[in-house]
């Protein structure tokens, strides 16, 4: 794929709004990714920054705004044809398929990627085996680039924690997606699995030509990781720009360690 | 190739009557509840739903392909698979007309989805003109056979296998264990649903048409909510979401009901008590879901050598 111009990202979302009943989760959110970039999302619970993620990826539909992926237009289609055109997710808490094997598991995150018809599955056509033997041995060299080939047979809830986040991010990568979104990526892991997560994050970074959004809590991560930030508080974006800038704003510290209220310390 | 030389067998059998009757028909019970339960299979057991409907794309099947037999096609055991297969196709179709709206609704709710069609198509045939209407169907040809029965079953295992090992069969399995992140992970969740729906009810026609050439004579009430419990029964049995697990679950409960027939009507007290006896020590059955390595496609999961 070519380098975009910068006028030209690679995700764009503009003015997405939505509202549960009387409540408004995202208002009036923008976003535009240039290809390779890695953004972080934070903000304080409840700041609407997963509904972000199920708007982009058709768990709900915006009441207001756009998402466009490139040039088309990809707002409001269905969660599995998103995938397809290219935006993965992995989820807040893990969501693996726990009955099946950890191989599966990633065979199944190329669903949209396999064309065989159905005869071609009942009659075990030579396109079948073709395709599924292809898919198998992609889904083992990811199991192997991320260190969990010895546990390909297992099934996935059996493994330990931050193994299952590894499967879920390669379930997540097997589909070839363009955009990836990792929501918090980070959650649960010590300060020594933190370290080999933003690691592994650069290398998918590097290694699949991926573009990257994350939320997350672990501010180590996203100063460590990420070239650009947002911050949203009940729904609004209340900051934009290098991580580097965080602590200098006044309405982010207060958002996320409340008012310096001077008459309570006294 | 143990498939032709069994055939062969069994062609042989039935020209020459070489075993018992009483033998065969149980045999032939065996194979058509192996159709039943496997199908029913793939709804409650890979994808993980509660249809208590099996008995009613039966009913569709045996009516369809019996009429079929009797009105459409020309009198001869020739045309038989033809009939079966038409009466596939209609509990296909009925199956498609009931998961559309069905799967809009999950869990307890498509059970009673489905129990509401099965009293729907009960009353409609008992409704009907055409087939006898409650007093049945009768004058129905004695076309079923071991060698039908077994080409059926081999067909019917055999396409739940490929289908289960195969890219829509983890999307079903998938349904079963997580369907919003199926979803997000590219499965078209809607489609395998309504797929998996409607093969079952395909395979539930075929036994239904065997079994009305079986019997030959069928009647609304045959196919009533204690049809449907049975197939259950071997479903959970054997231990859903496994093959051999269907196979063997219809095989046994087909022979113990048969060796308890001393009992007299205490076998449908024996019987279910036998069952509760094995949920509470096997709960998820003989199986336990797993699999033998003859019903794995032989290469599933090996890379290119």
């Amino acid at each position: 794929m070519s380098h975009d111009a910068p006028n030209n990202p690679l995700l764009c979302i503009t003015g997405l709004t939505h509202s549960f009943g009387g409540l408004m989760a995202v208002s009036d959110f923008n976003l535009s990714i240039d290809q390779g970039d890695i953004w972080g999302v934070i903000g304080p619970n409840g700041a609407g920054k997963t509904t972000v993620f199920n708007l982009m990826t058709g768990v709900y539909r915006p009441d207001k705004g756009t998402v466009l992926l490139g040039d088309e237009d990809i707002t409001g289609l269905p969660s599995h044809t998103v995938v397809a055109k290219g935006i993965s997710r992995t989820f807040q808490n893990i969501r693996l398929f726990k009955s099946m094997s950890v191989l599966d598991n990633l065979r199944t995150g190329a669903y949209c990627r396999l064309g065989y018809p159905l005869f071609g599955a009942l009659a075990r056509t030579k396109s079948f085996n073709r395709m599924e033997r292809d898919l198998t041995a992609r889904a083992i060299a990811l199991c192997e680039t991320f260190g969990i080939s010895d546990r390909l047979h297992e099934p996935a809830a059996s493994l330990p924690y931050g193994m299952q986040r590894k499967v879920e991010l390669g379930r997540a990568l097997i589909s070839g997606p363009r955009v990836l979104l990792l929501d918090e990526p980070g959650a649960g892991l010590n300060p020594s699995e933190l370290d080999g997560l933003t690691r592994l994050i650069r290398n998918v970074q590097r290694d699949f030509g991926v573009t990257i959004v994350l939320i997350e809590h672990r501010m180590q991560l996203v100063m460590d990781l990420c070239d650009h930030v947002k911050v949203l508080n009940f729904g609004q974006t209340i900051f934009s720009g290098p991580p580097q800038g965080l602590s200098a704003d006044d309405i982010v510290v207060k958002a996320y360690f409340g008012e310096n209220d001077e008459t309570s310390l006294n | 190739m143990l498939f032709f030389c069994v055939l062969a067998a069994l062609i042989v059998c039935d020209a020459t009557g070489c075993i018992d009757s009483y033998v065969t028909q149980i045999l032939m019970y065996i194979g058509i509840n192996i159709i039943l339960t496997a199908s029913l299979n793939l709804v409650n057991g890979y994808m993980g739903e509660f249809s208590v409907g099996h008995a009613a794309f039966m009913a569709v099947g045996a009516y369809a392909a019996s009429f079929f037999s009797l009105s459409v096609l020309p009198h001869s055991p020739v045309f038989f698979p033809l009939s079966l297969v038409a009466g596939g196709i209609a509990a296909g179709i009925v199956g498609l007309c009931v998961a559309i709206p069905a799967f809009k609704a999950r869990d307890d709710y498509l059970a009673i989805i489905t129990l509401a069609l099965l009293m729907i198509v009960k009353s409609v045939f008992e409704n009907l003109p055409w087939f006898g209407g409650p007093q049945g169907y009768a004058g129905i040809h004695k076309y079923t056979n071991l060698s039908w029965v077994f080409v059926f079953t081999v067909a019917t295992v055999l396409v739940i296998r490929n289908l289960v090992y195969s890219n829509f069969g983890r999307g079903i399995i998938a349904v079963r264990d997580d369907e919003i992140a199926a979803n997000l992970v590219s499965v078209n969740t809607k489609y395998v649903k309504i797929l998996a729906f409607v093969i079952s009810s395909f395979f539930a026609g075929i036994a239904g048409g065997l079994f009305a050439h079986l019997i030959q004579f069928i009647n609304p009430r045959t196919f009533s909510l204690v049809k449907s419990t049975d197939i259950l029964l071997m479903l959970y049995l054997g231990g859903s979401g496994s093959l051999i697990g269907s196979i063997l679950g219809a095989s046994i409960w087909t022979v113990l009901l048969e060796l308890l027939r001393f009992l007299g009507i205490w076998r449908f007290v024996v019987a279910p008590v036998a069952l509760i006896v094995l949920m509470i020590y096997r709960p998820l059955g003989i199986m336990g879901g797993k699999e033998l390595r003859f019903f794995r496609p032989r290469d599933d999961g090996k890379a290119k050598p």
